[in-house]
């Protein structure tokens, strides 16, 4: 399909990625309960930051921060994988950091499914709910670097909320929103004004 | 208890591929037998008149696995028919052999309670569910033929057409940021979700993918892209949705 990026079997995803996958996710994401599906990784101390959209539609500004801190740990290809649909990893994909890759595959079939995000470094996971948000979350070396990149943890927060404030009702009702910002330790009152 | 009825594909699968060709369905009583392992099934999905997809299967797996795909099929009929009273269903689409595919339309009617005697005959006790729940020879009789989409004419299944697409998306959006647009149609519900969504793929390859909370139904769009059905999202209220991803252009969800 594409020179850009590689997409991987599920058998080839299985033998090459599914032990630093497990290593990184837990596969909470599908529970009914905002309390439990916000906490989508094995590690629960991992800082956890929400992002509008996921890895293949992020924001210019975000992508690139998340590519800096992703390439400080040694990742320099991301993999990216179906983690909705039963049973998992169907239609998983490696990619280079690049804009024009990402594009490109968020016109598959994969981008149509919550799914998962990571490097071999297994210090960071990116988790898309379909609902117009992800969860960010990693080690400390690797949430900092990606905070600094992105300008600040204030910054990351107050993009999101603004999107939050503005659009995500159309995705996620109120009361969910508010679940989900608390998951992470935000409100909407944490806006800068 | 009545055992549930399923679809038995006729066994000269070769003419399936021929303009104008009637195909009779048969509702029979029973599982799959071996016979179902001869036909090479490609795909094989149902669909409620007023219901959602009951099963979608494109079949991938080499051969040896048609039986099990048929017994799929059945199982999800089944379900599909404990969900709703309507009986009417429609075969959307079979695929035979090798990569020829027909697409075609089968209406299963009603079974017609059976009429009351001319004279009553008190000294007959009916059972309590003689007039509700039909047998197989009533079923039986009550197929119709299998009529080929276009006044005839057998479609080879491709991609949704890119004028067809345009014309989804265009609405008035309640969200249009640089990364996606959503709209509120209004239709609401599932139903009315999936009925767009087969209006849109009538002469699409459809792919199902099942999740913990439902299927999701796909294709693929001319030029590149993909569209998607689902019947529900992360929060509550459950808002099916339409989702079309073409390359170099933000995504739209349709929200019914």
């Amino acid at each position: 399909m594409s020179d850009l990026f590689t997409s991987l079997t599920q058998a080839g995803f299985q033998e090459q990625f599914l032990s630093v996958h497990d290593r990184i996710f837990s596969g909470q994401e599908e529970s009914d309960i905002p309390d439990e599906y916000c906490l989508p990784f094995v590690d629960r101390h991992w800082e956890r930051v929400l992002l509008e959209s996921g890895v293949l539609n992020l924001s210019a500004e975000n992508l690139r921060a998340l590519t800096i801190a992703a390439e400080k740990m040694g990742d320099r290809q991301i993999i990216i994988t179906d983690s909705e649909t039963r049973p998992p990893h169907q239609m998983p994909i490696i990619a280079t950091w690049n804009e024009k890759t990402l594009g490109q595959a968020s016109s598959t079939l994969l981008a149509h499914f919550k799914n998962h995000t990571f490097g071999q470094s297994a210090t960071w996971g990116l988790v898309y709910y379909w609902d117009e948000f992800s969860i960010l979350g990693g080690t400390p070396v690797f949430m900092e670097a990606f905070l600094e990149a992105a300008g600040g943890r204030q910054r990351v927060k107050d993009r999101f909320l603004s999107f939050a404030a503005a659009d995500w009702w159309t995705s996620v009702e109120p009361p969910t929103q508010v679940k989900i910002l608390k998951s992470v330790g935000w409100s909407f009152g944490d806006v800068a004004l | 208890m009545r055992a549930a009825p399923h679809v038995q594909l006729p066994h000269q699968s070769a003419g399936l591929d021929r303009i104008g060709v009637r195909y009779r369905v048969h509702l029979v009583p029973t599982r799959p037998t071996s016979k179902h392992s001869e036909i090479a099934i490609l795909f094989f999905f149902l669909c409620c008149r007023e219901e959602a997809l009951c099963e979608g299967r494109l079949g991938k797996e080499p051969a040896s696995t048609h039986c099990e795909m048929a017994s799929s099929a059945l199982f999800s009929f089944r379900l599909c028919q404990e969900k709703t009273p309507d009986p009417f269903y429609s075969i959307l689409g079979v695929g035979f052999g090798g990569n020829r595919i027909a697409e075609f339309q089968a209406l299963v009617a009603p079974p017609k309670p059976p009429s009351p005697p001319p004279t009553p005959k008190p000294v007959v006790t009916a059972p309590s569910n003689f007039n509700t729940v039909p047998n197989f020879e009533q079923m039986h009789r009550e197929v119709l033929d299998i009529l080929p989409l276009g006044a005839g004419a057998t479609a080879r299944l491709g991609k949704v057409g890119l004028k067809t697409i345009q014309e989804l998306i265009r609405g008035k959006f309640l969200r249009k940021s640089s990364s996606l647009q959503i709209e509120y149609v209004d239709e609401k519900g599932p139903a009315a979700a999936q009925r767009a969504f087969d209006a849109l793929t009538t002469n699409s390859a459809v792919k199902t993918e099942e999740t913990s909370k439902g299927i999701v139904r796909s294709a693929e769009i001319e030029g590149g892209g993909t569209v998607t059905v689902r019947d529900f999202s992360t929060g509550k209220p459950p808002r099916p949705t339409i989702e079309v991803r073409q390359p170099g252009e933000m995504p739209v969800k349709k929200r019914f």
